[in-house]
């Protein structure tokens, strides 16, 4: 038998018991995507080696499809592979899994401050994210920071083009579930191809925030505390103020007009005016028939190819502000944290608006449906 | 406040905790450093990573009987061992008072003449089937023919039979494994399958879930004492379609609060049971039932949830028992669900896991109740599949089965 090390053998001091709040404290969850060879793995060997403070846990995962992952399991049981690293992150594999064994080897290794997970260039990481947001209904201890995907500043019009011409198309639909895009290897391309590249990213997904970088070299802080889900995302807000996206759409007009036609999913967005408590009741029939029936109200047209890969907006209702967060066909509204209400007011943003992003999915007809159906 | 995890200390005012532990997050607690170096030779091994399974060292289990007759193991306030039986991980920090009683019975037998769910043989479930919920798209919600409805109630109807006359064998002196033993009788005296068995792994044929035990306790030799709580997990397997449903009964005279805990939950799924009709958004059931539970000063656990059933065991919709909009989709005439709240006596909704992997306990070690129905959305409404027989439904639009439990059964000797 082998023998304790001197640390088990000495009996240590006890502690005063801490209250609970350290248990309940829930760590986001960040779902890392991107297509092959876009810089993932550059990024995180830079999260796992350099000296930045926290204790992230990456999880490298061919979690795959999301229909092959166990998705709850009521068994929790699991294997796992498990790599420590200096500078207090973790490595791990863990097959067929999800979140309760994420959850059980939390307990195990003790609580991070953040959870990366690394997802195959080939998945659509909408069903992932939309795994672990409803996860957060019965496993409090994780919750969904947001989804980060990485592009190659040198590629990625070549991908797109290449995905639309095939029915997989893995590349739009990572950027169109991101939260926050990373431009890599932005030093290898012109100014003007890192212009059309941007345009492009819009087109896609208009809400995203967009970060540019060298050798997947950046600051964390694009990467993990996000609050994707939990907030209303300066790029949704700063839309809704005023016609600021539709004057660079008229800048770069040929671009944008082509690429939402070429790529087959884009963003629209349907301007709100401030909501009688009724109105918002209405709202949320008409985010059910949407999202849940695919069926778009008052408009004659059929949305059987419609597919919604997620949905924000920001609403006002009679001056209390509410956010909608949606990822495919799963949606909230709730009332926005306190200090974004404030942040609301001062603005004296009153108006609202509502962002789908998706496949076969019409400004014009979204507009239409939403306006009828409000009544506004 | 905690109790002193201290060997054959009952301090219920544990305020120190240990530092390994902590940086663990095992939930540990002793009343003084005195009790904690007592305990230390016992304790440490806490830190250290699960055993294995004890079938798979027999040294361990030996030693873990062994420790059990020197009354020198376990960790907190356990029960006494049942003679013949021991504690298989005498230092796990179990929550309440309950321990498992090992060794379990020798895994029961399926004749050939009874049709196997597809898991039945190796334990493992097609996880393309295995992944319901609402991850999964709505189109996925089964809607069964009226044929397939016609089924699903004789299978609902059998499965509230063997639920009831289980339910009657329950009194103090029984073992959860003779239960387990006369559950299996009868699904196989009416050539059903006992759908829990080997699902996932699971060892048994029913689960028994008693006082603390939120879910899916396994049966073992444990006795059944008066003023226990005991849930009774009813799922089988016949012409095609699985039946799921489950009641918590009380062992002889038990006390007021576990009576309040009891009509609770019960009270909180007949709510829910009223609003099913379709059209209705699934996200409603946790409005009517959390704030029934929250009122009594309880809670509804979150991590367990209801679900469809019919050609598979657990399949779409998932159904959340607690407050919370992301829930999707309108219940539609033809589909059918299981709505089981499980309610923990705290404000403690928190679940912990035994070694096992399988027995879910209230964190906090507090008692838990459930109550579990099959719904079908009907025209008008829905029918409870499941119900008992003298059921009162609580809404003019709830119906339940014109069949009795009992018709064409076929019954076995009490134990």
């Amino acid at each position: 038998m082998a023998g304790d090390s001197d640390y088990d053998t000495e009996i240590p001091e006890l502690i005063e018991a801490s209250d609970s709040a350290d248990q309940s404290k829930r760590v986001p969850l960040t779902i890392l995507t991107g297509y092959l060879g876009a810089g993932k793995s550059t990024l995180i060997s830079h999260i796992l080696t350099k000296k930045h403070g926290h204790r992230i846990a990456v999880i490298v995962n061919e979690f795959g499809d999301t229909a092959d992952i166990e998705r709850r399991a009521v068994n929790v049981g699991d294997q796992e592979e498990l790599l420590e690293l200096d500078n207090g992150c973790l490595c791990c594999s863990i097959r067929d899994a999800g979140v309760a064994a994420i959850a059980k080897m939390m307990r195990r290794k003790g609580k991070f401050d953040y959870i990366v997970l690394e997802t195959t260039g080939l998945a659509d990481p909408s069903g992932l994210a939309e795994m672990f947001w409803e996860n957060e209904l019965y496993i409090p201890d994780i919750y969904l920071d947001g989804v980060v995907c990485v592009v190659d500043a040198k590629n990625v019009l070549e991908q797109l083009d290449s995905d639309s011409r095939r029915s997989a198309n893995e590349c739009v639909r990572q950027i169109a579930s991101a939260d926050s895009v990373i431009i890599n290897k932005q030093d290898l391309v012109s100014e003007s191809a890192l212009a059309e590249v941007r345009d492009a990213l819009n087109a896609i997904n208009a809400t995203a925030a967009v970060h540019l970088t060298t050798y997947g070299v950046l600051d964390l802080s694009q990467v993990i505390n996000l609050n994707a889900y939990n907030s209303v995302s300066k790029e949704v807000k700063s839309n809704s103020s005023g016609n600021h996206d539709k004057h660079n759409h008229d800048d770069n007009h040929s671009h944008s007009h082509s690429n939402t036609h070429l790529f087959g999913i884009s963003s629209v967005q349907v301007p709100l005016p401030m909501l009688t408590q009724e109105q918002y009741g209405t709202l949320d029939k008409w985010l059910r028939s949407v999202l849940w029936e695919s069926t778009l109200p008052c408009v004659s047209t059929s949305s059987a190819d419609m597919e919604i890969l997620r949905s924000k907006g920001v609403v006002s209702v009679q001056g209390v502000v509410y956010i909608l967060q949606g990822v495919r066909d799963m949606y909230e509204l709730k009332a926005a944290p306190a200090e974004q209400t404030q942040t609301q007011a001062q603005t004296q943003i009153h108006k609202g608006k509502i962002v789908i992003i998706g496949k076969n999915v019409d400004e014009a007809l979204f507009t239409s449906s939403l306006t009828r159906f409000l009544g506004i | 406040m905690a109790t002193c995890a201290g060997i054959n200390c009952a301090q219920g005012n544990a305020k120190m905790q240990c530092p390994k532990c902590k940086d663990l997050d095992i939930s540990s607690f002793f009343c003084g450093q005195d009790c904690f170096r007592k305990s230390w030779s016992t304790h440490k091994s806490v830190h250290t990573k699960p055993q294995a399974q004890p079938k798979d060292d027999m040294n361990l289990m030996k030693l873990a009987a062994a420790l059990q007759q020197s009354g020198s193991s376990g960790i907190g306030r356990g029960e006494p061992m049942e003679e013949g039986a021991y504690d298989p991980f005498p230092n796990f920090p179990y929550s309440g008072t309950l321990r498992p009683h090992y060794p379990l019975s020798a895994k029961s037998k399926v004749p050939d003449t009874v049709t196997l769910p597809d898991y039945a043989k190796d334990g493992t479930l097609n996880l393309l089937k295995a992944t319901y919920g609402l991850a999964k798209g709505l189109a996925s919600i089964k809607r069964l023919s009226s044929e397939e409805i016609d089924v699903m109630r004789r299978v609902c109807r059998l499965g509230r039979f063997v639920l009831q006359q289980t339910a009657k064998q329950i009194k103090p002196g029984v073992t959860t494994d003779q239960l387990d033993k006369y559950v299996h009788a009868l699904c196989m005296a009416n050539n059903s399958y006992p759908s829990p068995l080997n699902y996932h792994g699971f060892p048994k044929s029913v689960c028994t879930s008693i006082n603390e035990v939120i879910c899916h306790g396994i049966p073992d030799k444990r006795k059944l004492k008066e003023g226990d709580i005991i849930n009774l997990d009813i799922s089988l397997f016949k012409n095609g379609f699985h039946t799921d449903l489950n009641a918590t009964f009380p062992v002889g005279k038990i006390d007021a609060d576990s009576q309040k805990l009891i009509d609770t939950t019960r009270k909180s799924l007949d709510n829910a049971i009223k609003i099913c009709k379709p059209g209705t958004p699934f996200r409603n059931i946790g409005n009517e039932i959390q704030p029934t539970c929250d009122a009594e000063g309880f809670s509804v656990v979150k991590t367990y949830t209801g679900h469809g059933v019919g050609r598979e065991f657990h399949q779409s919709p998932t159904i959340l028992h607690h407050t919370n909009m992301r829930s999707k989709g309108e219940m539609k005439v033809g589909q059918i669900f299981t709505i089981e709240p499980m309610v923990n006596a705290s404000k403690s909704y928190h679940v912990e896991h035994w070694n096992d992997n399988w027995t879910a306990v209230t964190r906090d070690g507090v008692r838990s109740a459930q109550f579990e129905e099959a719904i079908l959305i009907t025209e008008n409404g829905c029918e409870v599949l499941t119900a008992a027989d003298d059921y009162v439904p609580p809404a003019e639009h709830v119906t339940i089965p014109s069949i009795k439990a009992d018709q064409d059964v076929v019954t076995i000797d009490d134990i």
